[in-house]
């Protein structure tokens, strides 16, 4: 079988490691790429706080006290592990993977912990929302540290066994590939204004983010659910994973439509109530997240029904070992790795000029 | 000084309990439907509730294939080669 994420140049160990990998040994560039990207997560924005008519902010670990401390205890062990990886790949990439695990946890313990933060909040009823659940929200750095971490345990796991056994060559399966994009877009847009209260250039306004909602929390689990059972049924390539994950997107995707569409209306009926944009405090705006949840909502639920369609003979993107650009041969695992490494520089770059 | 210290073991202490958790369940879980053990305990360590759910699809598996039940890997249907070449 081809494994493009293999490294010609070393042997099958033939030493018992935790794991025995079935298939030759993972690339380094590839994981440890992966860790400085949830790295960057972290430094990216776990918790926004949204005062009313006051500008957004942001908080993550590095505001906290002691939280430089937990950063740097992490990269030690990220560097302990790259180490480790040099002799004992597979080892050292489940040292990896653990290490940067505890961010990833880290952030979606910070984004559970704000349903309790924001209980302490007194209740601010405008037209029956209440917007003090709005004033605190999940930054995208969650996303982008839980998603990479995520990303490099199942690189892990897959060298487990009976795992391995499940996920003999390493395709990318179109449809779950195309699942996984709508579902990453909601993860993000469920967070954000959907509809905004008085005008922003107005003294006061407020947002109503989709997960100030009441039951968000548990669609929000359930979308975290479902993302996973997209990435399992890539491992596993069963159709019986698949029909799953597909019937968790079909679910998903009508309680998120039903989400969208009932704040939608909600917006228009407080519209045609309140009284004609008072000083334009009293407009109601409905933002473009709102619509983009709903869009990848039925994205979302059409590539659920194809994926149980399709669930026993799917199309997959086979991946060459390497791949050549003129005289320059790059094995393909390190050609995502420079890939992600491009928007991390890009990211570090839009960072200093909008200091 | 002391308030950083404090706020660093109680982060690490709360990750700690919420990986040690996960990987116990899955231990129990995967014992419970004779996983290996490694497999169950790096699966929870690693993914958290995605690793329960992990192992409660791969036990689903096995159980099938002891079973007799041929859980045939999906046909490909089309192939599209390398699209970075």
């Amino acid at each position: 079988m081809n494994n493009p994420f293999q490294n010609k140049s070393i042997e099958i160990p033939r030493f018992t490691t935790v794991v025995q990998s079935s298939e030759g040994q993972p690339r380094i560039l590839l994981p440890i790429t992966l860790a400085v990207m949830v790295f960057i997560g972290a430094m990216m924005p776990w918790i926004v706080i949204r005062p009313l008519g006051e500008n957004h902010n942001s908080f993550n670990l590095t505001n906290v006290p002691g939280g430089i401390g937990v950063l740097i205890t992490v990269l030690v062990a990220v560097v302990t592990s790259s180490i480790v990886m040099i002799w004992r790949r597979v080892t050292g990439m489940i040292m990896l993977s653990l290490a940067v695990a505890s961010l990833g946890w880290m952030a979606a313990i910070s984004g559970m912990l704000l349903g309790v933060v924001s209980s302490f909040i007194p209740a601010i009823e405008v037209a029956g929302i209440d917007l003090s659940k709005a004033q605190v929200g999940q930054g995208s750095g969650v996303v982008v540290s839980v998603i990479f971490s995520l990303i490099l345990a199942f690189l892990c796991v897959r060298q487990l066994e009976p795992i391995a056994q499940y996920s003999p060559s390493f395709e990318f399966p179109v449809i779950q590939l195309a699942s996984l994009i709508p579902m990453l877009i909601v993860t993000g847009t469920v967070h954000q204004g959907w509809l905004v209260l008085g005008n922003p250039e107005a003294q006061w306004h407020a947002e109503v983010p989709g997960d100030s909602l009441l039951g968000s929390g548990i669609l929000i689990m359930v979308l975290w659910l479902g993302l996973g059972l997209w990435l399992t049924s890539a491992v596993f390539r069963r159709p019986i994973v698949m029909r799953l994950a597909g019937s968790l997107a079909i679910a998903l995707s009508f309680v998120t439509l039903v989400y969208t569409v009932l704040v939608w209306i909600g917006g228009r009926a407080l519209v045609w109530l309140l009284p004609s944009s008072v000083e334009g405090w009293a407009s109601v705006n409905t933002e473009a997240s709102l619509y983009t949840t709903a869009l990848s909502a039925i994205a979302i639920g059409i590539l659920g029904i194809v994926g149980i369609v399709t669930a026993s003979r799917e199309r997959v993107i086979r991946l060459k070992d390497q791949s050549q650009f003129g005289s320059l041969i790059i094995p393909t695992s390190d050609l995502f790795a420079y890939i992600l490494m491009f928007f991390a520089v890009l990211w570090v770059i839009f960072k200093i000029v909008a200091r | 000084m002391i308030k950083g210290a404090l706020t660093f073991i109680a982060i690490i202490g709360v990750t700690t309990i919420w990986a040690l958790g996960w990987t116990s369940l899955c231990w129990l879980v995967g014992a419970s439907i004779n996983l290996k053990i490694s497999t169950s305990v790096l699966l929870g360590a690693l993914l958290g509730p995605l690793g329960l759910v992990t192992v409660l699809t791969l036990g689903t598996l096995e159980r099938r294939k002891a079973l007799g039940i041929r859980d045939l890997p999906v046909r490909v249907e089309s192939r599209t080669s390398n699209p970075f070449s």
